[in-house]
């Protein structure tokens, strides 16, 4: 089987356009990219990932590495495409989390929605509340799968940083998560 | 013993350590094991990073193929341009251009410090390098005892000289070494010695000269109507041309060691 092949051979043929290799590596980074893009960029989030993947497709034949290589690069290429789209357009978009919340406001039941917190999009959805420096090392750790250390390289900060900032993101996640869970006993 | 979920949060908070954060964010602790008030967090971040979505891989046809056709065009790009892949790190362009400039400017101001640049660079050099501290002579200066022999467009005697020279050189019926040693006298002012030493083997006839392939024959016709068609001037140049020229096929080709 093509997909059951080892990683470095599929990269390997990923390299000289081996249409079955690009789709083996499309279907295993592709979700976790999407979702990071999306948090952050809304429905925005789609085009960029097409463009990270044909930016991937043009440096490939200098890539070296393994697959968490790989993935660190990508979500590197990731990171930067969506700097460059905050700078297009001036301000950090919003549109999943007002989606989201135009969602919730119509069922306007704090214990749906709290049953419903791990549903995917409303988690993203959670996250993207966060401040962006926090919400983006959250999404790198936990969508992206990559440690302090690498999570560090990718947004320009210290390690020593990052686990403070995303410390911070956690409380802040338990504090807001707290607050609904005492609204929902204040109502009953 | 309690549970972390028996315990009362709300009463007794318990601070979220770093340690535990990364833990959580790895996704290294179950709810369950999570600490108080956090079991929350830890089901959100388990929701965040669940299994894909069909929904994710919509694009997945037409992304692949524009992919296999960007790689394909950038490995033949690559391809394309071997001197650049072949050439080491250590000189990839910026390096080498920053080298190039470096090596130039030392060999620039040894040059200039010896004095052994032409006129107007030693006075350039030596102006740039005085701002610098760094005392080299300008172009009088290095001239030292030499006389000053250039000529200006002011100075017409030259011209004419030549001028007289020229009709001597069309118009005298004297030919082959007797007709070059008169013109080389009449040029140098009786200076030349032309004509006094050895004796031309053909006499009189006009030597063919060898700068058929050569790009200016302006030095070789000025030089064959003033000796009457003895002079080999110019042979060189065509000469050295030809051999650059068969230089450059020699050099070899890098991108096909590949």
């Amino acid at each position: 089987m093509q997909s059951q092949e080892p990683l470095a051979g599929i990269l390997a043929a990923a390299k000289t356009g081996a249409e079955w290799a690009i789709t083996a590596l499309y279907r295993e980074h592709q979700p976790s990219l999407l979702r990071y893009l999306r948090a952050q960029a809304g429905s925005e989030g789609e085009d960029l990932a097409s463009e990270v993947w044909l930016q991937a497709a043009a440096g490939l034949g200098r890539f070296d590495g393994d697959d968490a290589a790989f993935r660190r690069w990508l979500f590197t290429i990731a990171h930067r495409r969506l700097i460059d789209s905050r700078r297009r357009q001036g301000r950090r978009s919003t549109i999943l989390l007002v989606e989201s919340q135009a969602e919730a406001d119509e069922s306007n039941d704090p214990e749906k929605r709290a049953l419903r917190v791990s549903d995917s999009e409303e988690a993203l959805a959670r996250i993207a509340t966060l401040p962006p420096e926090q919400a983006e090392i959250v999404l790198l750790r936990v969508i992206g799968g990559l440690d302090v250390e690498e999570v560090a390289s990718i947004v320009g900060k210290k390690p020593g940083t990052v686990r403070v900032l995303q410390h911070r993101a956690l409380k802040r996640l338990e504090e807001e998560l707290a607050g609904e869970g005492r609204r929902v006993d204040v109502t009953e | 013993m309690n549970l972390w979920s028996d315990m009362d949060y709300d009463m007794h908070p318990v601070p979220l350590d770093l340690d535990t954060a990364d833990r959580l964010l790895a996704g290294a602790l179950a709810p369950e094991d999570a600490p108080p008030g956090y079991a929350k967090v830890a089901r959100l971040l388990e929701g965040a990073a669940a299994e894909p979505m069909l929904d994710e891989l919509a694009r997945e046809t037409e992304v692949v193929a524009l992919m296999a056709a960007e790689v394909r065009l950038s490995s033949s790009i690559e391809s394309s341009s071997p001197r650049a892949s072949f050439m080491p790190l250590a000189l990839s362009r910026p390096r080498a251009t920053a080298a190039a400039v470096a090596a130039a400017l030392a060999c620039s101001a040894g040059l200039a410090s010896a004095g052994a640049l032409p006129g107007a660079a030693q006075d350039v050099a030596s102006a740039m390098l005085a701002k610098v501290g760094i005392s080299v002579p300008g172009a009088d200066e290095s001239a030292r005892d030499h006389p000053n022999v250039r000529g200006s467009s002011a100075d017409t005697s030259d011209v004419a000289k030549g001028s007289d020279i020229s009709d001597l050189a069309t118009t005298t019926e004297l030919t082959g070494v007797n007709k070059g040693a008169t013109i080389s006298s009449a040029a140098s002012d009786g200076k030349s010695q032309a004509g006094q030493h050895g004796s031309a083997s053909g006499g009189s006839a006009a030597v063919e000269t060898p700068n058929g392939g050569g790009k200016s024959s302006k030095g070789t016709s000025t030089a064959d109507t003033a000796s009457g068609g003895a002079s080999s001037a110019g042979s060189g140049n065509a000469s050295s041309g030809k051999e650059n020229g068969r230089q450059r096929k020699r050099r070899p080709q890098f991108g096909r060691l590949r």
